[in-house]
C-alpha cells in the first residue's frame, strides 16, 4: 500500500533532493510568515468534490482568510466568478510559473518577487513538472502543496491521503488560518 | 555522345588556357530555370545561429526536469539538484536541453531512417531517373527541400541528394550531446532547431518518394473515404495487421493478394501511420486504429498474421502476439525482435513453420514478406477460428473480487484513472464504471505490471467496454498528401492579411488526458469559426473516431479542399511536412519570396505573417518532439497537451509583460524598430485542459501583420472563446487591438469603454494601415 511520502505516481522519482510532509498547522504557519505569498489553484478544482463541497469553495475560503492573492489557472476562473468571487489573476500555469522563476518578476502585486507559493487542484503530472522547474530555477521560493497526493518536487506536501482525511485537513487549515 | 556530367571539368584541344566547367554551367542554367540560390543552401550546424537566438530571445527556453540526474556517462550518477554541476561541468538547463537534443536526434532519425529505407528501396526499384511529379496543380513539389537544401528535386535520385544531407546535419547534431561537448542550453536549443528542421526534411523526403513510388494521392482534396475503427475487421475472413509507420511491407501484402487474384477474401488492416498509408495505397485496407490501441486490437485476437515495419510498435509485440496464436512477421531490420532471420529460407518452409507454431520469422525481403504473410494468414485462420482470448462478463466479476484496492494500478496509470473504484463496482455486477474508463485508457498496460492480485485491468477495461469496441466503425478521408499550389492561390491572402482567421493543425500521438474525443471537440469548433483545420497521423485517426448525432464524421461533415472550415487528412507523420510546405508556399506563392535555400526569410515570413497554430494534444513519442521544435523554428508555435509538460521538459515562452521583446521592424515605416505586440505569445506551450488550449489556439494564430478587419477576426474569435471558457475578457485583449477599428463591430462601443477603463492607447499605425514586419536586420530598409 502507498505510504505517505511516496510520491503518487509510482514512477515519479526526481532525485536525491525530495519534499517533506506538510501538515494543516506548518502549512498555516508558513502562509502567516510569508511576506508575499501566492496561491495557485489548478483545474482540478473544478471537477473534485469533498463531502459535497467543491474544491473550488475550498480555495476560496483559503484565499479569504489567508489574504493571499488567487491565481485561477486553466480555465477555472469561470468556477470562482460563478461563486461570487474575484480571483487576482488567471493565467494559465504554465506562465504563471514563467514568471515565479523569473528573479526580476515584480510579483502579482507589483510588490516584488513571491517567497512562497501555494498550489491546490493541479493535475499531478503537470503539477509535478511545475514544481520542478521552481525547485531547481527559483531558489529563493518555497513551494507547498495541498493537493491529496504527495509531490516530492514541492518543499513539503501535504501526504497522500483518503478524500475524507483530505477534507478534514484542508477544514483545520481553514480554521488555523481562521484563528489568526 | 556520351552525355557530360555535372562536374566534369575538360579542355578543348588546341585552346589552351579555355577551361570549362559543367558543373558551373549547370547551376548557372538551374539559376535561371527556377530561382537564384539564397544565401544558406544547407545550412550548417551553426549557419541559422543567429535566427534560433532572435526567436530564443524572444520565447525563452523554460525548463521542467522529469529527473535531477544525470547518467550519460561513467561519472554519473551526477545530482544536477538546484544548481549543482555533473562532473563534467554540466549545469541542470544545459542537461536538460541536451536531453532534448537527443529526443530530437532520435525522433529525427527515425523519419530520416524510413525516409533512406523508401529512396534505397524505389532507387532499386525504379532507378535514380525516376521522375517526381506531383500532378497538374503542384509545381512547388518539395518547399522544404527546395528552401533548406536549394535543391529541386525533379527525380528519386534528387531526393537521395537531400537525403545525403540530412544525415550529415543529424550526426553533428547528435555529437553535441556527447559528454564535453556542447555545453550552454542556448546552444543546445539552437542544434535543437536545427536538427529538427532537418527532421522536416525527411519526411517530406519519406512522403514524396512514396506518394511518387506508390503512386498515393497527390493532393486530391476528394480522397476516398476509407473504414476505421477497432469494429470495422470483419473475422470472418483471414486477418493481415500492419502496424508501425512504414507502408512498404504493407503494401507488398497488397500486391501478392492482388497477383493472385484474392484480394477480397483477407482483410488488410493497419495500426499508426503504417495504415493511413496503406490506405493512401489501397483504400479497400482498413485501419483499425493508433498505438494506444495496439494492445486492445493484439489480444483481441483479431489478427491471424502481425507484420510489424518500424516505429511505435510496442515492444512486447511477439509475446502479446503469441498469447492469442497470431504470427509475426518482423520487415525491417531497425526492429527484429529477436526473430530468426528467415530471409534467404525458402518461402515454403518458413510458411510451414509459422503455421506449425513458430511465433514469428524476420524477412528482410519485402515482396517475400508480402506472400509469407497472405499464406500463413489464409492457413492460421481456420486454425484460430475458435480462440477465446479474453474472459467473458461472467468471469469478469469473480476476477475483480479478487482486487485488494492497494491503489498500485492508479499509481502506475498515466492518467490517473480511478481503476480501484472501477473494481469495486465491477465486484457488485456493475463494469459501467470500468468500461467507461475505455475512453481515457492510453492501453499502456503499467496497471497490470504492478497489480498485486495480478489481474490484468486492461483486459478487464475492454471486456467491460465490449459493446462500444464493437461499434467502433468510423470513417476517415485518407491522407490527402500536399496542398495544392491552387488552393494555396486562393487562401494565401485571406491567410495573411486575417480574413481567414488561422490555420490550426492537429498532430502527434494519442497520449491523451482525458481521451481523444477533446481532439474532434476542438477541432470542430475551429472548422465552424472558419479556420482551416487539418490533423495528421494518430490525430488523424483520432478525430474520425467520434460522430455525431446523424452519425457521420467531421471527414464526411466538412470539405477535404484546404479552404475556411474545412477537415483535411494531410496524411501520415511523414505528411507533417505538407503542414509547413503550406506555410512555405504561402511566402512563395503568394509573397513570391525566392524560396531557394532561403530559410531565414521564409521563417521570418510565416513568423510574421502566417496565422498557424499546431496542437500536438497526446504528443508522446521523440518524433512528435523534433516534429513540434521543426516547426517552431520555421515561426509556427505549436501547444502541447499536459502529457506534453511532463515529458518534453522544455518549452518555449513569451512574456507578453516585457513590452521590450514584441519589437521588429516595419519595412514600410523606415525600419524603425516597431511594437507589433505579443503575436504569437508563445513558440511552444502546454495547456492543463481542452478549454486552455482552445482559448490560446485562438490567440497563437494573431500574427503582427493582420490587416484590420483579420485581426477583428481573430480577436472575435480570441474573445469569444475565452467568455464561453473563462466567463469574461481575457485581461491581455487590449495587448492586440492596434486600433478601435479592430474591435468587433457588434461590440465596439462595450469594447472601446472597456479600453478607456484601463487607459488603452491606439497604436502608430503604419501608412495605409498596412503592417509589413521583419525581425530580419537586412530587411528593415526594404525587401531586397
Ligand atoms: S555526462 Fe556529465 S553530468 Fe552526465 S553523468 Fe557524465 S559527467 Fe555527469
Ligand atoms: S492500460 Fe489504461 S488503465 Fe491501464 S495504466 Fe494504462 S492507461 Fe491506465
Ligand atoms: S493494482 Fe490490482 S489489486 Fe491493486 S487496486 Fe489495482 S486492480 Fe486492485
Amino acid at each position: 500500500m502507498v505510504e505517505k511520502d511516496d510520491p503518487w505516481e509510482i514512477a515519479n522519482i526526481p532525485g536525491p533532493r525530495r519534499g517533506k510532509i506538510l501538515t494543516p498547522v506548518i502549512a498555516a504557519r508558513m502562509i502567516k510568515e510569508a511576506k508575499r505569498p501566492l496561491f495557485i489553484v489548478g483545474s482540478l478544482a473544478l471537477e473534485t468534490e469533498l463531502n459535497g463541497k467543491s474544491l473550488t469553495e475550498y480555495a476560496i475560503e483559503i484565499a479569504k482568510e489567508s489574504q493571499m492573492p488567487l491565481v485561477a489557472v486553466a480555465h477555472t476562473l469561470k468556477a470562482f466568478l460563478e461563486r461570487g468571487f474575484e480571483p487576482d489573476s488567471s493565467m494559465p500555469l504554465i506562465n504563471i510559473i514563467d514568471r515565479l522563476r523569473d528573479a526580476d518578476w515584480e510579483g502579482l502585486k507589483g510588490a516584488g518577487q513571491h517567497d512562497l507559493v501555494v498550489f491546490i487542484g493541479m493535475l499531478y503530472y503537470i503539477g509535478s513538472q511545475g514544481l520542478s522547474t521552481l525547485k531547481h530555477f527559483a531558489p529563493w521560493l518555497r513551494t507547498i502543496t495541498l493537493c491529496r497526493f504527495f509531490h516530492p518536487n514541492a518543499d513539503m506536501s501535504f501526504p497522500n491521503m483518503s478524500e475524507e482525511e483530505w477534507a478534514n485537513y484542508l477544514d483545520e487549515l481553514v480554521a488555523k488560518l481562521r484563528m489568526g | 555522345m556520351d552525355a557530360i556530367k555535372k562536374g566534369t571539368i575538360f579542355t578543348i584541344s588546341d585552346l589552351e588556357n579555355v577551361r570549362i566547367s559543367i558543373g558551373e554551367i549547370v547551376e548557372e542554367l538551374e539559376a535561371k530555370e527556377w530561382e537564384p540560390m539564397g544565401p544558406h543552401p544547407m545550412p550548417g550546424i551553426a549557419t541559422l545561429r543567429n535566427w534560433d537566438f532572435k526567436l530564443l530571445n524572444r520565447y525563452k527556453p523554460f525548463y521542467a526536469p522529469l529527473c535531477d540526474m544525470c547518467c550519460l556517462c561513467t561519472y554519473g550518477k551526477c545530482d544536477l539538484t538546484c544548481g549543482k554541476k555533473g562532473a563534467c561541468g554540466i549545469k541542470i538547463d544545459a542537461q536538460q536541453a541536451r536531453i532534448v537534443l537527443i529526443a530530437c536526434c532520435i525522433g529525427t532519425a527515425a523519419h530520416a531512417g524510413h525516409a533512406r529505407h523508401l529512396v534505397d528501396h524505389l532507387i532499386g526499384k525504379y532507378g535514380r531517373d525516376f521522375p517526381i511529379e506531383l500532378g497538374p496543380s503542384i509545381d512547388i513539389e518539395a518547399p522544404i527541400i527546395r528552401t533548406v537544401t536549394g535543391i529541386r528535386p525533379r527525380k528519386l535520385g534528387d531526393l537521395e541528394d537531400a537525403l545525403n544531407y540530412v544525415e550529415v546535419e543529424l550526426m553533428n547534431c547528435l555529437s553535441a550531446a556527447h559528454t564535453g561537448q556542447e555545453g550552454a542550453f542556448i546552444d543546445f536549443e539552437s542544434k535543437n532547431l536545427h536538427v529538427s528542421m532537418v527532421d522536416n526534411l525527411a519526411k517530406e523526403i519519406a512522403d514524396i518518394a512514396q506518394i511518387v513510388g506508390y503512386d498515393f494521392p497527390r493532393g486530391d482534396p476528394e480522397a476516398p473515404l476509407v473504414e476505421i475503427g477497432l469494429g470495422v475487421v470483419d473475422r470472418s475472413k483471414p486477418v493481415i495487421l500492419c502496424i508501425g509507420h512504414n507502408v512498404m511491407p504493407g503494401a507488398e501484402v497488397v500486391n501478392y493478394l492482388s497477383a493472385r487474384g484474392i484480394g477480397g477474401e483477407v482483410e488488410v488492416c493497419g495500426m499508426c501511420c503504417t495504415a493511413i498509408d496503406i490506405t493512401r495505397y489501397e483504400p479497400r485496407a482498413k485501419i483499425v486504429g493508433h498505438i494506444a490501441q495496439q494492445l486492445y486490437a493484439v489480444r483481441s485476437g483479431i489478427a491471424d498474421v502481425i507484420v510489424v515495419d518500424e516505429q511505435c510498435v510496442r515492444t512486447d509485440i511477439v509475446e502479446e502476439a503469441m498469447k492469442v496464436k497470431t504470427r509475426v512477421i518482423a520487415s525491417n531490420d531497425k526492429i527484429c525482435y529477436g526473430l530468426p532471420d528467415r530471409t534467404d529460407d525458402p518461402t515454403e518452409e518458413i510458411i510451414t513453420d509459422l503455421v506449425n507454431g513458430a511465433p514469428g520469422a524476420l524477412i528482410l525481403d519485402l515482396e517475400k514478406v508480402g506472400e509469407v504473410a497472405v499464406e500463413v494468414a489464409l492457413r492460421m485462420a481456420p486454425k484460430r477460428a475458435q480462440l477465446k482470448a479474453l474472459p467473458d462478463r461472467q468471469e469478469l466479476k469473480k476476477l475483480a473480487e479478487s482486487c485488494v484496492q492497494c491503489d498500485e494500478c492508479r499509481r502506475a496509470c498515466p492518467n490517473d484513472l480511478q481503476i480501484p473504484d472501477a473494481m469495486v463496482s465491477a465486484a457488485k455486477s456493475n463494469f459501467d464504471p470500468l468500461a467507461k474508463l475505455y475512453e481515457s485508457c492510453v492501453g499502456c498496460a503499467r496497471c497490470e505490471s504492478v497489480c498485486r492480485a495480478e489481474l490484468s485491468p486492461l483486459n478487464m477495461i475492454k471486456v467491460a467496454a465490449e459493446y462500444e469496441i464493437k461499434e467502433e466503425k468510423y470513417k476517415l478521408r485518407a491522407g490527402r498528401g500536399p496542398v495544392l499550389d491552387t488552393e494555396i492561390r486562393n487562401v494565401g491572402a485571406p491567410i495573411v492579411f486575417g480574413d481567414i482567421p488561422g490555420v490550426v493543425a492537429y498532430v502527434g500521438c494519442p497520449n491523451y488526458p482525458k481521451g481523444g474525443r477533446e481532439v474532434a471537440e476542438m477541432a470542430e469548433e475551429f472548422i465552424k469559426r472558419g479556420y482551416i483545420v487539418v490533423a495528421t497521423g494518430c490525430s488523424a485517426m483520432e478525430i474520425a473516431r467520434y460522430k455525431d448525432e446523424e452519425g457521420k464524421t467531421l471527414y464526411e461533415k466538412y470539405t477535404g479542399a484546404f479552404e475556411r472550415g474545412c477537415m483535411v487528412n494531410i496524411g501520415s507523420c511523414v505528411a507533417n511536412a505538407h503542414v509547413i510546405g503550406a506555410a512555405i508556399k504561402i511566402a512563395g506563392i503568394f509573397a513570391r519570396r525566392k524560396l531557394r535555400g532561403n530559410f531565414e526569410e521564409i521563417a521570418d515570413y510565416i513568423l510574421n505573417r502566417v496565422g498557424a497554430c499546431g496542437v500536438a494534444w497526446g504528443a508522446m513519442s521523440q518524433k512528435a518532439a523534433s516534429i513540434a521544435t521543426g516547426c517552431n523554428r520555421w515561426g509556427i508555435p505549436v501547444i502541447l497537451g499536459p502529457h506534453g509538460s511532463t515529458a518534453y521538459r522544455r518549452l518555449y515562452l513569451g512574456r507578453k509583460d516585457k513590452e521590450e521583446d514584441w519589437y521588429a521592424y516595419n519595412v514600410k515605416e523606415g525600419g524603425e524598430p516597431f511594437y507589433f505586440g505579443p503575436a504569437p505569445e508563445h513558440l511552444i506551450y502546454a495547456a492543463e485542459t481542452k478549454e486552455e488550449a482552445m482559448v490560446m489556439t485562438a490567440k497563437l494564430c494573431i500574427r503582427p501583420s493582420d490587416n484590420p478587419r483579420g485581426r477583428m477576426i481573430k480577436l472575435s474569435n480570441y474573445i469569444d472563446l475565452h467568455e464561453r471558457f473563462y466567463g469574461r475578457l481575457p485581461d491581455d485583449w487590449h495587448l492586440f487591438v492596434r486600433d478601435v477599428t479592430e474591435l468587433p463591430p457588434g461590440r465596439r462601443k462595450e469594447l472601446a469603454r472597456e479600453l478607456e477603463k484601463i487607459g488603452w492607447k491606439p497604436m502608430k499605425m503604419p501608412p495605409g494601415k498596412i503592417f509589413d514586419p521583419t525581425n530580419l536586420e537586412r530587411f528593415r530598409n526594404g525587401w531586397k
